[in-house]
């Protein structure tokens, strides 16, 4: 459940107008590519799993690495989890000042966003976990009430010509989704406090078959509702199909139900980002408790979200481009060479995934 | 005591909404557009963009129930102009008590001439602001939007919702006009295989014959060329493109006819299109088929029998087929396909689109275009045998 929030709630913000303007009416085929990343990303935080059974990141890079380059190699994953987590907070005051509060300062925004985050990351994984169970249905309802109220207004002859653009620029563009898909990656810290370690592989395939459906309905829906010349025009072109959609005088409004649980949805997975940054800085420097980290990492959070990216054309130009590269290299290439290394130095135990 | 703490913070949050003021004075302090116009004038020789609108007066001042008791609008004007739409912006805001708010902006009127020489700018700066929504009807005058904003609404509160019925549903009820979203035009000017069209709005008097206008009717077209003005579409070319590109559905539109000199009438209540293409020797033919139900309540003193339907459905099919013909032949004379025609083309053959996409318009103004209508009578009302018979 929590995967299917983090994956999913960012990636309907900021990635279907990017797509969509590069790739036209064939844009909803492109998170069918990007998902294989989300499945090679699980397989290889399982075989490590499977290799270092209820074992942090943190110990078993140290095991495999040694102590000195394991040690670095987590420093950079915790400054991974807090950049990714500066981009979640400006997401989310990006969409909230373009959408319902255009006139409230960024700053105020992020605050608000780190706080509620923060106290959450201080409540802990249960509390993170807990809290999505209840939120997660809430958010799919909401969505599915806007699908369903979107297919009466669907011309689906707009997804005609399918691959008109070719198949080129439908692959190199997966490659901005993919990186959402990638974020299954967090399982690397959340393998070892799962219950049933046995059902991640089947329930982690079953995240990213389920968000790559809601994403490709997603993609679908703007591509039919709204069009794909327009909605290549514009910064958020699921929030502008939820404020189309109206029936007479009964039916009108509904964004502001969606908005809710959207941003409930955000809160959560910027909440988790937030407490593994925590809990991974507190195991690398060997605190006992990351709750001090929350309080110290608070205003470096605000700032970079803040100030770190200057406007919005340069932020959604680092989505679009330089973000997918190095967001995969974390969530693919790092946990590989990891594997890899662990394989070859025959570090851990061997077995079934299963 | 940490939760004794907590719980006292909780209990001082709590307390500290006695404090705030909340949403209704927020509500309260906004300046509710309902209506959009934009023109392009000359002002002392510069042309300029004049923007107007209508403004929703707040309902809690007791001078304003006085002033509606007298018939006067709930709503207020004001107008900018400028060369710049931003500059505008700002001068409509300087003008206003409070901060405008265009989420409840459901109507926006454009001027003949702002369509026809700087209609992207205008469209990109309503699509830009936050506020809008893209459900919000666009329709397009032949003289200045300032005359219709300046009407006084007839039978609805707002003008805007007054607009907003007539583009919604009587104008396509009637099979005149029909409303056209922000969202749907923007999708079609940028589009790179057909053009767009916006419903026209005029100013009327309610009382036929009178001349001085106070209300406004939606009816006919205003057709666009590469998002420019280029001509208008009458009352029966309006009938013709809705038969073509629109499924109508519980719709009242009146057909007359004569037969015998008897003078008859086919009530459409429903049709649907289907558009079909072949391509020979690299020349385009489309083939429209039009199917349409309806019944025939005036039937001039005619008594229909059984087998007088086949040839009437036929002479009805005959009359429908004039109104399609009407539109396409304007269609081609504007040199723009609002019908979207080879919109099909670039859907359904791909790789004959890519030979025509720079010269598509030469392609849609040499393509054949045939039009088959198959009528159908379902009915003559509940009246089943003609009053006409009392008259002789």
């Amino acid at each position: 459940m929590l995967l299917f929030m983090s994956i999913t709630t960012t990636a309907i913000l900021f990635v279907p107008g990017i797509i969509v303007q590069k790739t036209g009416q064939s844009a909803w085929l492109v998170t069918l590519f990007s998902s294989p990343a989300g499945i090679i990303t699980l397989l290889i935080i399982m075989k490590l799993g499977q290799r270092f059974p209820r074992t942090s990141l943190p110990t078993y890079s140290e095991i495999i690495l040694g102590k000195v380059i394991g040690k670095f190699f987590c420093v950079a994953y915790a400054l991974f989890f807090f950049t990714a987590n500066t981009l979640i907070i400006r997401e989310c005051s990006e969409f909230l000042t373009y959408s319902l509060s255009s006139g409230t300062s960024m700053i105020v925004l992020n605050s608000a966003i780190v706080v509620v985050a923060g106290f959450g990351a201080f409540k802990g994984i249960e509390v993170i976990a807990r809290a999505n169970q209840f939120v997660l249905p809430l958010f799919i309802i909401s969505f599915v009430c806007l699908f369903g109220l979107a297919l009466f207004k669907a011309d689906y002859e707009r997804l005609l010509p399918l691959w008109e653009t070719g198949i080129q620029p439908i692959l190199l563009n997966s490659v901005a989704p993919a990186s959402f898909f990638g974020e299954i990656v967090i399982l690397l810290m959340l393998l070892p406090v799962v219950n049933k370690p046995r059902e991640a592989w089947s329930k982690g395939l079953w995240t990213i078959f389920t968000a790559t459906a809601f994403l490709t309905i997603c993609a679908l829906m703007i591509i039919t509702v709204i069009g794909p010349n327009l909605s290549g025009h514009l910064l958020f072109p699921l929030w502008n199909l939820a404020k189309s959609l109206e029936y007479g005088n009964y039916i009108q409004r509904i964004e502001g139900f969606i908005f809710f649980f959207w941003l409930t949805g955000i809160m959560i997975k910027t909440t988790l980002f937030y407490y593994l940054t925590c809990f991974m800085s507190a195991q690398i420097f060997g605190f006992k408790s990351y709750h001090p980290i929350i309080c110290y990492l608070a205003p470096l959070q605000v700032a970079s979200a803040t100030f770190l990216v200057s406007n919005t054309i340069q932020f959604q130009n680092i989505l679009g481009k330089y973000w997918p590269p190095f967001g995969l290299f974390f969530e693919i290439v790092l946990p590989l060479f990891l594997l890899l290394v662990a394989v070859i130095r025959k570090k851990g135990v061997g077995g079934s995934i299963r | 005591m940490k939760r004794k703490i907590m719980q006292f913070c909780l209990l001082i949050l709590l307390l500290s909404t006695f404090f705030i003021s909340g949403c209704k004075k927020e509500v309260e302090d906004l300046a509710v557009a309902t209506m959009f116009g934009g023109d392009y004038v000359n002002v002392n020789g510069v042309d300029q963009f004049q923007v107007w609108m209508r403004i929703m007066r707040p309902s809690d001042t007791g001078k304003q129930d006085s002033q509606q008791k007298d018939g006067t609008s709930s709503e207020y004007l004001i107008s900018a102009t400028s060369t710049s739409m931003m500059e505008i912006i700002s001068r409509l805001m300087i003008r206003l008590p409070k901060t405008p708010f265009y989420g409840h902006t459901y109507v926006h009127v454009y001027g003949a001439r702002n369509a026809q020489e700087n209609f992207p700018t205008q469209i990109g700066v309503s699509m830009n602001n936050a506020d809008a929504r893209g459900g919000a009807f666009l329709l397009v005058t032949k003289g200045l939007a300032s005359r219709i904003i300046q009407l006084q609404p007839s039978g609805t509160t707002t003008l805007a919702q007054q607009i907003k019925n007539q583009s919604e549903r009587i104008a396509i009820d009637k099979g005149v006009a029909c409303g056209i979203t922000m969202n749907e035009f923007s999708e079609w000017l940028l589009s790179p295989d057909r053009d767009a069209l916006l419903p026209e709005i005029e100013p009327i008097s309610s009382v036929e014959g009178e001349t001085v206008p106070d209300s406004v009717i939606v009816q006919g077209f205003g057709v666009f060329r590469e998002a420019r003005l280029v001509g208008w579409l009458d009352k029966e070319e309006a009938l013709g493109y809705l038969l073509i590109a629109r499924k109508l559905k519980d719709v009242h539109i009146a057909i007359p006819f004569t037969i015998n000199n008897k003078s008859l009438g086919y009530y459409l209540t429903g049709s649907k299109s289907k558009i079909n293409f072949t391509i020979t020797n690299g020349k385009p033919s489309f083939k429209i088929k039009i199917q349409t139900v309806g019944l025939i309540p005036e039937t001039g003193g005619l008594d229909i029998t059984p087998d007088q339907i086949k040839p009437l459905e036929k002479l009805i099919s005959d009359k429908i087929r004039e109104y399609p013909l009407k539109s396409i032949a304007k269609a081609k004379e504007y040199d723009s396909d609002f019908f979207g025609l080879m919109q099909k083309i670039h859907r359904y053959d791909p790789s004959f689109w890519q030979e025509i996409a720079s010269k598509w318009r030469d392609t849609f103004r040499q393509a054949d275009v045939e039009v088959e209508v198959e009528a159908k009578i379902v009915g003559s009302g509940v009246v089943s045998k003609s009053f006409n018979s009392l008259s002789e």
